[in-house]
C-alpha cells in the first residue's frame, strides 16, 4: 500500500495545527513522526485514517484521493489499523470480542483460529475470556494491537503506543511489532515523541513543529 | 479518593440532616405509621396492598400506560438523542439543548394544546376522508404524556451520547461501517443513559393522575388520591400505594444504576470536529421523522395556546383577575428554589465521594422519587397538621415543602452528575493552597459550580409552579396557585380562560427554561 499526503493544513477553530505536509510512503516502508506535544502528530493519523477532513491538501491511498476538504472515503475502506494512544478497548466486549471485531469476510472457524494465533503470538491467551477493566495497562496494548493486526491491514497507523510501558516490556513488544510487519510487508507510520524509541522503528523520520511545516522527509 | 465538594464535614453532616427533615421526613413518617397502625389492630388493612378487582385492572392499565409512555420515549430519545449529538450548528452550540425546554412545562398544559390541536384536526377531517382522533381515552392520554415527557427521554439520550468516549468510536470506524460501529460501540454504550430517561418517564407517568383524569382515563395513583378523601387515613392511602411504589421502585433502580454509570464516563477530548457518522437511508429516515415529531412537541403547545386564547383581551383578563395565585405560585416556587440552593449539594456532595455508605445513601437520596405525589402531600399534612406547628401549617410553607421534596431529589441528581465530571485535583490543589474554607468557597467552588446551582433552582421554579398533585392537598384554605386554578377551570370548560392563563405559565416556563438550558449548555462545553 502505498500513501502519499500532499499539502496538508489543519485548524481547530482559530489554531492552526499543521500546515504544508507533505510526504509518501511506499508499501512496507516505515515512518516514524517526532514532534512536540500540540504539533499535530496524532491528528496527521487521524487524518490519514479519515476520521477528520483537511482544511487544504490530499491524501491518496494506493493512487486514489481518500481525503479532501469536505471530502473522506469511508475509514473502514481504506484497509488500515490503528493503534491509539489510549487503548481504547470496548468495556463491554471481552478481549476475544475486540480482537474478532474487525475481522471480514471469515468464516466462523477461520476468525477464532486468526483470534487464537494473534493471542498466541502476542503472549495474551489467558486474557480471552476478561473484560478491559480485569486487565492490566500493559496487557491492555497488547490487545489494542492484536486487535489492529487482526485484519491484516496494509498500513498500521501507531499513535505512541507504548507510552507508560515499562522498559522490558516497551522493548520487547516493539521487537515484536517490527518483525511482525516485516514479515507481512505491512507499512508502518509510527508516532512517538521518544527520539530513542522512534530510531528503533526506522531511519526515515518526519520532524513536527508546532503551528509550521514539517523537516527532515524530502518529498515524495 | 473522597472529594472535597463540601466546606467540611460537619457542615456537610449538618445540611444532610436538613435534607433528612425536610425532604425524606414525610416519607418516613408514612413508614412509621403504617407499622404503627399494622400493630395495633389494622392488620386487615394489609388486603390492600394486594389489589383485585377493579383496582387490579386500573394498576394494569397504568403499568401499561406508563410502558408505552416509556417504550416511545426510548426510541424517541434513540434516534433523536443520535441526530442531535451529532448536529453541530454554526451559531449557537447549545441550540441542540433546547429540546430540554419543553421539560418544565407542565403537563396539563400540554394536554389542553394537544386537546386543541386533536379538535382541529376534527374540524377538519369531518370534512375530509381522514379518520378522526379519539378527544378522550387512553390513546389521547400516551400521547400527551409521551409528548410531555419526551423531553426527558430525548434529553438523557442526549447525554448518554454525548458521553461516550469518541476513541471508542474512532477505534471501531477504521475497522467496520459506521452503522456496524453505532449498533456495537456507541448504542451500548449510550444505552444506560436511554434506559435512564425512559425509566424516568415510567415513573413520571405512573405517578401522574392528571392527564389520564383530564381524559376520562382513571388511573392507580387517583385512586390513591380517592382512598384518601374517602377515609382520611393516610396509612390505608400509603397501603394502596404499594403495588405502584413497587413498581416505581423497579424504575427507580433502573434509572439510578444507569445514571450512575452515566455520571462516572470519562471526560471527552478537545472539541474537535469528526468526520460525522453516516447511516443507512432507512435509519435517516426514522431520525427525521423523530425530529420532526419533537418539532411538533415544542410548536403544537404554543401554536394552539395562542389560537385558543384568540385575544390579547382573553390573555389580560383573567390574568388581571387571577394576580393573587400568580403571586402566590412566585412565592411558592420561589420558596422551594431557594431551599433546593442549600439542600442539593450536600447529599450529591456525599454520595460523589464514593463513601463506604453510599448503598444507604443512593435509595434515600432517590426515595421520594419513588413514592406517588398525593402520598407526599399526604405525609406533609400528617407531619405537620399539629398544635405546636399549626401556624406554619397554615401557610404557604406548605406547598414549598411539597415543591421542594418532590423535586430537590431532582436537583441534587443532577448536582450529582455535575460533581462526578469535576476533575477533583482542581479542588484538592485548592484545599492546599487555600488562605480558609471560604477563600476556596468565593475563588474556586462558586465560579465552578455556581451556575449550575442557579440552574437547578430554575428548574426547582419551574417544575413547583406547575406542581398539582401534592399541592392540592396542602395549600392552605382561601389559597391557590395558577396551577390549581387553571386545573379547576379546566374541569369547568372555560378554554380561552384556561388557555390565556396556560401562555402565562408556558411564557414563564420556557423563560425560565431557555435561561437553564443556556446555563447548563455552556457549563457542559467548558467542562
Amino acid at each position: 500500500m502505498s500513501i502519499v499526503v500532499d499539502n496538508i493544513a489543519k485548524k481547530y477553530g482559530r489554531v492552526l495545527v499543521m500546515r504544508e505536509i507533505s510526504f509518501k510512503l511506499a508499501q512496507s516502508e516505515f515512518l516514524v513522526v517526532i514532534g512536540p506535544s500540540g504539533s499535530g502528530k496524532t491528528t496527521l493519523l487521524r487524518l490519514i485514517a479519515g476520521l477528520e477532513y483537511p482544511d487544504e491538501g490530499e491524501i491518496f491511498i494506493n493512487d486514489r484521493k481518500v481525503s479532501s476538504p469536505g471530502y473522506a472515503f469511508p475509514p473502514h475502506k481504506r484497509n488500515l489499523g490503528f493503534v491509539f494512544q489510549t487503548s481504547a478497548l470496548w468495556p463491554h466486549m471481552t478481549v476475544e470480542q475486540n480482537i474478532k471485531f474487525g475481522l471480514k469476510g471469515l468464516s466462523k472457524k477461520e476468525s477464532n483460529f486468526r483470534v487464537q494465533e494473534l493471542m498466541e503470538i502476542i503472549s495474551i491467551n489467558h486474557l480471552q475470556g476478561r473484560y478491559p477493566d480485569e486487565i492490566s495497562g500493559g496487557e491492555a496494548r497488547r490487545v489494542a494491537l492484536a486487535r489492529s493486526l487482526a485484519p491484516k491491514p496494509h498500513c498500521l497507523l501507531m499513535d505512541e503506543p507504548l507510552s507508560n510501558l515499562d522498559a522490558e516490556l516497551k522493548d520487547n513488544l516493539l521487537e515484536f511489532i517490527i518483525n511482525t510487519l516485516k514479515d507481512s510487508g505491512t507499512s508502518l507510520i509510527y508516532v512517538t515523541h521518544d527520539l530513542k524509541e522512534g530510531e528503533q522503528v526506522s531511519s526515515r523520520k518526519l520532524l513536527l513543529q508546532n503551528n509550521s511545516r514539517q523537516s527532515g522527509v524530502p518529498f515524495p | 479518593m473522597r472529594t472535597y465538594l463540601s466546606m467540611d464535614k460537619i457542615n456537610n453532616g449538618a445540611w444532610l440532616l436538613i435534607y433528612l427533615i425536610f425532604i425524606i421526613s414525610p416519607v418516613f413518617f408514612l413508614m412509621v405509621e403504617t407499622l404503627n397502625q399494622l400493630f395495633s389492630g389494622n392488620a386487615e388493612w394489609l388486603s390492600l396492598t394486594l389489589p383485585t378487582g377493579r383496582r387490579l385492572q386500573l394498576l394494569a392499565r397504568s403499568t401499561g400506560l406508563a410502558s408505552l409512555v416509556a417504550l416511545g420515549g426510548g426510541l424517541l430519545g434513540l434516534l433523536a438523542g443520535n441526530f442531535l449529538s451529532n448536529w453541530r450548528p454554526r451559531v449557537g452550540s447549545y441550540l441542540k439543548y433546547m429540546i430540554l425546554v419543553l421539560a418544565v412545562v407542565p403537563p396539563y398544559i400540554h394536554a389542553l394544546s394537544w386537546a386543541s390541536a386533536f379538535r382541529f384536526w376534527n374540524d377538519f377531517a369531518g370534512s375530509t376522508f381522514l379518520p378522526e382522533l379519539p378527544m378522550y381515552g387512553l390513546f389521547i392520554s400516551w400521547w400527551v404524556q409521551f409528548m410531555a415527557l419526551a423531553p426527558f427521554g430525548v434529553g438523557m439520550a442526549l447525554l448518554g451520547y454525548e458521553l461516550v468516549d469518541k476513541s471508542l468510536v474512532d477505534a471501531g470506524r477504521v475497522m467496520k461501517s459506521d452503522f456496524k460501529v453505532f449498533k456495537k460501540v456507541v448504542l451500548p454504550a449510550a444505552a444506560p443513559a436511554i434506559a435512564a430517561g425512559s425509566a424516568f418517564m415510567f415513573l413520571i407517568s405512573l405517578m401522574d393522575y392528571s392527564v389520564p383524569s383530564l381524559f376520562q382515563v382513571s388511573t392507580y395513583s387517583l385512586e390513591i388520591f380517592a382512598e384518601y378523601s374517602a377515609s382520611y387515613e393516610p396509612v390505608r392511602a400509603f397501603l394502596l400505594a404499594f403495588p405502584l411504589m413497587i413498581l416505581m421502585i423497579l424504575a427507580a433502580s433502573v434509572f439510578q444504576a444507569a445514571f450512575r454509570n452515566m455520571a462516572m464516563s470519562p471526560k471527552q477530548p478537545r472539541d474537535v470536529k469528526p468526520v460525522p457518522l453516516s447511516f443507512p437511508p432507512w435509519f435517516l429516515a426514522l431520525q427525521t421523522l423523530a425530529i420532526v415529531l419533537i418539532a411538533f412537541q415544542v410548536m403544537v403547545p404554543v401554536i394552539s395556546l395562542v389560537f385558543v386564547t384568540g385575544s390579547f383581551h382573553n390573555l389580560v383578563t383573567p390574568i388581571m383577575s387571577s394576580l393573587r395565585e400568580i403571586s402566590s405560585t412566585l412565592i411558592v416556587a420561589s420558596g422551594a428554589a431557594l431551599f433546593s440552593l442549600f439542600l442539593v449539594a450536600a447529599p450529591a456532595s456525599h454520595v460523589s465521594g464514593g463513601g463506604k455508605l453510599n448503598y444507604i445513601w443512593w435509595p434515600v437520596l432517590i426515595l421520594p422519587l419513588t413514592i406517588p405525589a398525593p402520598l407526599i402531600g399526604i405525609g406533609l399534612i400528617h407531619l405537620w397538621n399539629h398544635d405546636l406547628l399549626v401556624h406554619f401549617y397554615r401557610t404557604l410553607l406548605m406547598p414549598v415543602l411539597a415543591g421542594a421534596v418532590r423535586f430537590v431529589p431532582f436537583g441534587a441528581l443532577i448536582m450529582l452528575a455535575r460533581f462526578k465530571r469535576v476533575d477533583t485535583l482542581l479542588l484538592n490543589a485548592a484545599s492546599v493552597l487555600q488562605k480558609n474554607n471560604l477563600h476556596t468557597f468565593l475563588s474556586v467552588k462558586l465560579p465552578m459550580f455556581g451556575k449550575d446551582f442557579l440552574a437547578v433552582a430554575g428548574l426547582i421554579f419551574v417544575l413547583t409552579a406547575g406542581e398539582l398533585a401534592a399541592t392540592l392537598l396542602v395549600v392552605p384554605s382561601g389559597q391557590s396557585t395558577l396551577t390549581i386554578k387553571i386545573y379547576n377551570y379546566m374541569h369547568y370548560g372555560e378554554s380561552a380562560s384556561v388557555a390565556g392563563l396556560s401562555l402565562l405559565i408556558l411564557a414563564i416556563s420556557l423563560t425560565m427554561g431557555i435561561a437553564i438550558v443556556r446555563l447548563l449548555a455552556r457549563e457542559r462545553q467548558r467542562s
